[in-house]
């Protein structure tokens, strides 16, 4: 039984709106949360059995034809192996139907030229006369037995010096001298090089070649 | 010989009868239905339909308005998924089914706070008579106002009784208590329910 209180409280009641009530209500937030969490009729696709069947064969052909390729490529291809050895001289080649070992040159020093080397034979009691040159004795070192022959090498002749041909003028003779002298000065062998072997310039005719001499003897004299 | 077309039509009243209730069926009914598939527009469309009225439904149980969309929102999410559970009775059933589930969702929502606290007492006394005129000056915002001050077990009590139509009995299971304390919470909830009405009144 319900009395007229109940029946105008229930008439009130359906008749609010939540926003008189609630400024803050959004009912449009408020489904976007409730459909999150609702389930929906998205239709999940479900792939045909077949398809798994097929993909299988396909993942199995490509197994075995890369299986078969690399079957393939390890029969055609010959394994090659290099070997070096060290030791005695001698040219190794040895092959056969799948391996083949590749040969080291190795190159032969050819005997050396005799030098020539001072040796003193007489003790310090008995020395030699100052006068007498040292002796020169031949020094000759013991081929190597069973040298391996090498193909003959093309002889290097050297090339001759090819003399620098310097270009002076009369004015610059004398500063060029001066240098020259002073850089070149060697009192052991001045008696062999002269200035003119030292330095050969294209010469003038009427050029005085005692002029340097003379400077030379100058600068000796200020020693 | 011709057969006349009156004798095998049915009356007119029949059909009339028979088609309104057949569509305002249907509609209903291909709405529940459409829902249960997971239709999204046919579930926007029952939320449309019933929101502002459930949503009032909560606020009257929960007095914060926070508390009340949170519980209007867990309730309509166990309608969607519990819809393949409903039968359709009629016209107002869908409404009245959704309603027990938005009040459940309340209860259970002061519940988990341990807001819900009735104390047994059996004052047996007669209900006081409530001013119906001045009740229907008032708005419906100070009308909820004047419910969200009683107390929780009050409010509980009021509102069961008052607005979900339960008998003391149904109240005393669903709230754990006698139907005595129901009656005697009923009883304090009006009286203070007219005392606040009357000083708004004067």
């Amino acid at each position: 039984m319900s009395s007229d209180f109940e029946k105008m409280m229930n008439e009130k009641m359906e008749q609010a709106k939540p926003e008189e009530l609630m400024p803050c209500f959004d009912r449009n937030a408020a489904w976007e949360n409730i459909s999150e969490r609702i389930p929906s009729n998205k239709k999940t696709r479900v792939l045909p059995v077949w398809w798994t069947h097929a993909a299988a064969v396909v993942v199995g052909i490509l197994i075995g034809s890369s299986l078969l390729l690399l079957q393939n490529k390890q029969g055609n291809t010959p394994t090659v192996a290099t070997i070096k050895e060290t030791g005695p001289l001698k040219e190794i080649v040895r092959e056969t139907d799948t391996v083949f070992i590749t040969k080291e040159i190795i190159t032969y020093t050819p005997t050396p030229a005799p030098r020539r080397q001072p040796v003193v034979q007489q003790p310090k009691s008995n020395p030699l006369p100052e006068t007498a040159p040292p002796q020169e004795v031949l020094v000759q070192e013991k081929p190597i037995e069973n040298p391996i022959p090498v193909a003959p090498q093309p002889e290097i002749t050297p090339e001759p010096e090819k003399q620098e041909i310097k270009v002076v003028h009369l004015l610059d003779i004398e500063n060029e001298d001066r240098k020259s002298a002073l850089n070149n000065y060697d009192p052991a062998e001045e008696h062999r090089s002269g200035f003119a072997l030292q330095m050969p310039t294209r010469r003038l005719p009427n050029r005085n070649t005692d002029q340097p001499k003379s400077l030379l003897n100058s600068i000796r004299k200020n020693k | 010989m011709e057969l006349t077309a009156t004798y095998y039509q049915l009356p007119n009243i029949f059909i009339e009868d028979l088609t309104a209730t057949k569509t305002h069926i249907s509609d209903e009914q291909v709405l529940v239905n459409e829902c249960i598939n997971g239709d999204r527009i046919a579930q926007r469309s029952l939320y449309d339909s019933y929101v502002d009225y459930m949503t009032i439904v909560c606020l009257r149980y929960l007095p914060n308005s926070e508390d009340a969309q949170e519980a209007m929102m867990d309730g309509f999410c166990n309608v969607f998924k519990n819809l393949a559970r409903f039968e359709y009775r009629g016209v107002g059933s869908l409404k009245a089914w959704m309603k027990k589930i938005m009040v459940n969702q309340c209860l259970m929502f002061l519940r988990k706070r341990k807001e819900l606290v009735l104390q047994e007492e059996e004052i047996i006394a007669s209900d006081p008579v409530m001013d119906t005129d001045a009740i229907s000056r008032l708005g419906i915002k100070e009308l909820m106002q004047i419910i969200h001050e009683l107390p929780d077990g009050y409010r509980m009590v009021f509102n069961l009784y008052t607005f979900e139509g339960m008998t003391h009995n149904e109240i005393g299971t669903l709230l754990g208590i006698s139907p005595n304390t129901s009656k005697s919470q009923l009883h304090k909830a009006k009286t203070m329910l007219q005392k606040r009405i009357s000083g708004m009144n004067q």
